[in-house]
């Protein structure tokens, strides 16, 4: 990056943290003073921006915004109030300036009060200069919906029955082509009525909002004209357990997910039809999910709740290598690069690794809350879409294929890095230091469970006998995973030592944890005095994943019956004790049951 | 340092950030002889003083307000001390 990208990439920061109008001008001011720099990749437009209200603040702010959008623009601003003349003559000096785009933004202070009035005349008149202005050129049309009136809030349902008329008239009259209209009624539900409407500014500088708000009021502007000019979002990649669903299908099981239109389900299926909408409208979907193919297939066979179906997936990669994996294929399947595409996972983990991996991919941040999530995912104003999009689709699939996608060749020794980076301690603990959570995972964890018993405590006490039984709780740089594993190793009469019982959530999987906790059996086997360790597998409808774990972890197998296989480690074999390196260990005497999660 | 003297301390670098960051502030400045104290950059010294300042101003104070003296004995009355 040149110091003049790294100059414009502070000031496009700077704009994206402006509250103020003393902040936007600021930043603005610094733009202008760079010359108003620009990319020569990004696409040129010549905005006209005209209305019934003051609208230099937003005229000064559009080369920036669209600047901090990929956008290179060209303004031109009508006069105050001009907006009439300047659509309806053709000799106008806003057509002489030959507009790509026209912003057309009306209050419904001057519309209400001025001279227009009735809805029946805004309409008209509005309908009116913008058909005449279609005709007089090839502009595509950005109009805002006259906003509701601060009276709204208190006279007898009038106000709220002149938007309506007004916002009903314009959408039947202006649905062609070449023509966007938006609603800013939920930026300001979104202020908040207070923070919004301020009538000293209107009356003194004809400005229908408090000056602070015109940070976000061209913001509203310069997303949606993206959504025109280049619309952002192409692909949606989502994760699966407590993502589309409450729960983990692979431990619940189908029928134990949360899907609960009267519960905390109903978050989920709240994303699930924001994400049906964004189908609907032309953007592809596909699943980047660690799980059980199978179960996931019955999720979508035996949930009648589930609003998104399999087949509106364009792609689906559900097994438990890297995410970033799955994206590198999603993306060489669909044939797209990285533009335009969003990641969605509610595990900061897996954000942070397809991050790494595809800095262009766009990785919102969920918030554990789900009730939260698709109103965050809507201010983050990456979904802004607003153009018919058969058409878009097929060009951002030429250009797709223009692009190399050497993201998708980078080598594998990136993930290692990436781990490494997670600065994973394992903490060790004997069981009754998390009793609670310890039994908790023994009656639900089904993936990642070698033995699947269901031990009461009595029963655990008992597998463990004259061995040992431990359980270990996971940190990382993202936070406190909470208890992750639980471990039973008994002691057998002829002297070896027989891991009983193995199970470990199956969100850390994929992170050689596994390997770090079998280190640690290691140790404390040979502290007893083991030469053998053993370890079955007892295969089960869930426990597929595990199929291969003592083989791969070193453990050759010594036989097999009917219901399971048996596998043993000589304790002798130093290959055995090797964890991976990047997982501190740290062993915990105390109780750790603040961190149960 | 005499009351007014405080609140106009207060005001300059209100009016370094919004007009020119070189500004010194003196009681005898009026809007007609500072250029970049347009009609614009006006608002946005009003939403800056309202919220540093913790003052509301009615709308004709807010449209009145071109010369420093009577910003500073508004402010005064409004309050805002040293």
């Amino acid at each position: 990056m040149s110091d003049d990208d790294g100059k414009l990439a502070v000031l496009i920061a700077r704009y994206a943290a402006a509250q103020t109008l003393q902040q936007l001008v600021a930043c603005v001011r610094d733009y202008e003073a760079a010359g108003a720099p620009h990319l020569p990749s990004w696409p040129n437009i010549r905005l006209a921006l005209t209305g019934n209200y003051s609208t230099q603040f937003l005229a000064r702010g559009f080369p920036l915004a669209l600047a901090a959008r990929h956008l290179a623009a060209e303004i031109y601003e009508s006069p105050y109030n001009q907006w009439r003349a300047e659509l309806l003559e053709p000799g106008s000096a806003l057509h002489a300036f030959a507009p790509t785009h026209v912003c057309l933004t009306l209050t419904s202070i001057e519309l209400a009060y001025g001279s227009l009035r009735t809805p029946e005349a805004v309409v008209a008149s509005v309908t009116a200069a913008v058909q005449t202005a279609l005709k007089a050129g090839d502009a595509h049309f950005l109009i805002t919906l006259p906003e509701p009136l601060a009276d709204e809030l208190n006279d007898n349902g009038g106000a709220y029955a002149w938007r309506r008329a007004v916002g009903d008239g314009l959408h039947a009259a202006l649905a062609r082509p070449r023509v966007t209209l938006i609603d800013t009624a939920p930026l300001i539900r979104q202020a908040g009525a207070a923070a919004w409407y301020d009538d000293r500014f209107y009356d003194t500088a004809k400005l229908p909002f408090h000056p602070d708000r015109t940070p976000a009021m061209l913001g509203l502007l310069a997303d949606a004209l993206t959504g025109i000019v280049a619309p952002r979002c192409k692909l949606v990649v989502v994760d699966l357990d407590d993502t589309l669903w409450g729960g983990r299908v692979g431990d619940d099981g189908y029928d134990g997910i949360d899907l609960d239109p009267a519960g905390k389900g109903r978050h989920f299926l709240r994303m699930q039809a924001f994400l049906q909408g964004l189908h609907d409208k032309g953007i592809l979907l596909a699943i980047a999910s660690k799980n059980d193919p199978g179960a996931v297939q019955e999720v979508f066979a035996k949930r009648p709740e589930m609003i998104l179906r399999a087949d509106d997936f364009a792609a689906t990669e559900i097994h438990w290598e890297p995410k970033s994996s799955s994206l590198a294929r999603i993306l060489d399947r669909l044939k797209l690069s990285t533009t335009g595409v969003i990641f969605l996972d509610d595990n900061p983990v897996e954000r942070a690794e397809v991050r790494r991996r595809f800095p262009d991919i766009a990785v919102p941040e969920l918030p554990d809350d789900p009730a939260q999530r698709v109103a965050i995912l809507l201010g983050t104003g990456l979904f802004d879409h607003r153009v018919a999009t058969g058409e878009s689709l097929k060009r951002h699939r030429m250009y797709a294929e223009n692009e190399a996608r050497d993201a998708a060749q980078r080598d594998a020794g990136d993930y290692q890095e990436f781990l490494r980076g997670l600065k994973m301690t394992m903490h060790g603990a004997p069981l009754e230091a998390a009793r609670e959570r310890v039994s908790e995972l023994i009656q639900k964890t089904n993936q990642f469970n070698l033995t699947t018993r269901r031990y009461n405590w009595s029963e655990l006490a008992a597998a463990a006998r004259g061995g040992f039984g431990r359980c270990y709780r996971l940190t990382d740089r993202f936070g406190d995973n909470g208890i992750i594993s639980v471990v039973a190793v008994a002691r057998e009469a002829d002297g070896d030592a027989r891991i009983d019982l193995w199970l470990m959530s199956c969100r850390v999987f994929g992170r050689e944890v596994e390997a770090a906790i079998l280190a640690d059996i290691v140790a404390r086997a040979g502290a007893l005095g083991a030469r053998r360790l053993i370890g079955d597998y007892i295969p089960t409808a869930k426990n597929a994943l595990v199929r291969e774990l003592y083989p791969r972890l070193g453990f050759r197998e010594i036989g097999r019956d009917g219901t399971s296989v048996r596998y043993a480690l000589p304790l002798d074999d130093a290959r055995a004790a090797a964890g991976a390196d990047f997982i501190a260990f740290s062993d915990l005497a105390e109780p750790v049951g603040a961190a149960t999660s | 340092m005499s009351s007014r003297e405080a609140v106009l301390r207060k005001l300059e670098p209100i009016f370094r950030g919004v007009i020119d960051p070189d500004l010194v502030l003196s009681e005898d400045l009026d809007a007609s002889q500072v250029p970049l104290w347009d009609s614009l950059n006006h608002i946005i010294l009003v939403v800056e003083i309202e919220m540093k300042l913790g003052v509301a101003l009615t709308t004709d104070e807010l449209a009145g307000l071109r010369n420093v003296s009577e910003l500073v004995t508004l402010l005064q009355e409004k309050g805002v001390q040293a």
